[in-house]
């Protein structure tokens, strides 16, 4: 894929939209806090006398956390924090105010412990991981995510109050959890992200906010072996070749030998556009001499499926969408930009739409027969295609909003969001 | 605004890009809208046994198709159907963030 620098760019691509808001859109679940004792006059003069209070950063964050006030954990909060913990002094502080009994040991590690493991937390994480929390954090953790997960998932007898309470639950929810994941083979890393994340989150979500998601026994499990098409090029080596497969066996293979080098190797030779090629060729000569369970089939179309999008991406235009202060742009450049990007996303669709007219035509047969019946059918399926359209949008967003799925309302929006974030920066690789 | 409107309202807004400019931005998602649909459909196939996907063949070409009821009869078949469709979203998600980011700059 080529980056947005070296690609050719359209010139001086001008904003569609202000927006410097973006940290700020999170929504968030309740957590449950303890319910404070008001503060007595004697706790107040106590209060009064520390330095904290002649710090306005560290009154507000002291003041937020108290109150239950503190609804994210945010850029602005993780800097305050930064200052508490960088000051010996004012990390004191906090000791102090623990131990007169304004807070007590219970409450704050409900509290901080909410916050952290609640999804204010996962939106920290997910900017750790994204690169920006590196910047919000570089007093206190190292700077790249596996130090990072090693430095939390370590035994530290020594952390105690704020920091502590919030680094316990950031180990517990998160960060053992991802150096397990990060400790696995790549086999492995499927299951175990749905054992080790999906799950324990699940469960303190519950804990948390009263929600509950049923999932029965066995679902996660299946949630690892999901995702067929996205990962077909991975989930291939799986399976077993027979004769006719044994092309498309090589080509896949050297699709993922070459993975890494496909920018220097310009030899020509690109076994992408061979896979292609023979997907065609089978379409065009219906089948013949290509006998293919529904199961390689599948496959078969998921591959190039995935090739054809890498191929897209490389090839297409990189328009930027510049987001910032300057509104005053010309705006025919920027629907041309704006043109562009949907016009890549829509190639990207009709993919998507007739690979799965594809595998809906390989079940038109029983599984286990020849591959000749689709590939004509895929010759005369344009009336087909087009009704697919049309049918899967009903089909998906009926179906999805039937389920009840919708009715969780933030729940599996966060979930989702989290989920996310573990399929990132290359720490699970098989879904 | 429906669970996938709502899906790739938010990914826009995550990559800084708001509604103020109404058309353009109904334009990007709507896009975002049918990419999401259109791939949640195909992950969906995918794990459809044969004689689920004959069951959707044989929707598609009734006069008065059902398809809402059809996914949901499926996915009472299909274990943890909920969980897989979060999942689901999860990867389109990062797959989406993947392609779009390197469109948008700030300034």
């Amino acid at each position: 894929m080529k980056k947005a620098a070296e690609a050719p760019q359209v010139e001086e691509p001008k904003a569609i939209e202000l927006s410097d808001s973006s940290k700020d859109k999170e929504e968030f679940l309740p957590v449950k806090v303890e319910e404070k004792k008001p503060l007595s006059p004697e706790e107040l003069d106590k209060l009064k006398n520390k330095e904290t209070l002649n710090n306005e950063n560290v009154r507000i964050l002291i003041e937020q956390l108290e109150t239950g006030s503190l609804q994210t954990f945010d850029q602005n909060s993780v800097e305050l924090l930064q200052k508490v913990l960088q000051d010996n002094n004012k990390k004191g502080i906090l000791s102090s105010i623990k131990e007169a009994g304004l807070w007590s040991v219970s409450a704050l590690g409900a509290k901080v412990a909410g916050v952290f493991a609640g999804w204010e937390l996962a939106g920290a994480a997910k900017e750790y991981i994204s690169g920006k929390m590196k910047t919000y954090l570089s007093g206190i953790w190292a700077v790249d995510p596996k130090s990072f997960l090693t430095e939390v998932a370590k035994p530290d007898a020594g952390a105690t109050g704020l920091f502590g309470a919030g680094k316990e639950a950031l180990k517990a929810y998160i960060a053992q959890p991802m150096q397990e994941l990060y400790n696995q083979t790549v086999s492995g890393t499927a299951n175990a992200l749905n054992e080790k994340i999906i799950r324990p989150l699940i469960d303190s979500i519950a804990s948390l906010t009263g929600y509950s998601v049923i999932v029965p026994a066995g679902a996660l499990g299946y949630l690892g072996g999901s995702m067929l098409i996205g990962g077909a090029v991975e989930m291939y080596r799986e399976k077993k070749k027979n004769k006719s497969f044994e092309r498309i066996d090589d080509l896949i293979t050297k699709i993922k030998e070459t993975k890494d080098k496909r920018d220097i190797d310009k030899d020509g030779f690109d076994p992408r556009l061979e896979l292609i090629a023979l997907h065609d060729e089978i379409v065009q000569t219906e089948g013949k001499n290509f006998k293919m369970s529904n199961e390689e089939w599948l496959m078969f179309v998921g591959a190039v499926r995935s090739v054809k999008i890498e191929l897209l991406r490389e090839k297409t235009l990189r328009p930027l969408i510049v987001v910032g202060d300057d509104l005053d742009q010309e705006l025919k450049r920027q629907q041309e930009i704006i043109e562009a990007i949907i016009g890549g996303q829509q190639e990207i669709i009709n993919l998507d739409l007739k690979t799965a007219a594809a595998i809906l035509a390989s079940f038109e047969t029983e599984i286990g027969k020849e591959v000749e019946p689709v590939a004509k059918y895929l010759k005369n399926s344009n009336n087909f295609f087009r009704k697919l359209g049309q049918y899967s949008k009903a089909f998906v967003r009926g179906g999805i909003n039937a389920t009840g799925l919708p009715t969780l309302g933030r729940l599996w929006k966060k979930i989702s969001k989290l989920a996310a974030t573990y399929s990132t920066g290359g720490l699970v690789h098989a879904i | 605004m429906d669970i996938i409107e709502e899906f790739s309202a938010e990914l826009l807004s995550d990559l800084g890009i708001g509604d103020s400019d109404g058309e353009q931005y109904k334009k990007l998602l709507n896009t975002i809208n049918d990419r999401v649909n259109a791939r949640l459909f195909l992950e969906i196939i995918s794990v459809l046994s044969p004689e689920q996907a004959m069951e959707v063949r044989e929707d598609m070409e009734k006069a008065e198709p059902n398809p809402e009821k059809l996914l949901f009869d499926i996915s009472q078949k299909i274990p943890n159907f909920q969980a897989m469709v979060v999942q689901l979203m999860a990867k389109i998600r990062v797959e989406l963030l993947e392609d779009l980011k390197p469109l948008i700059v700030k300034k």
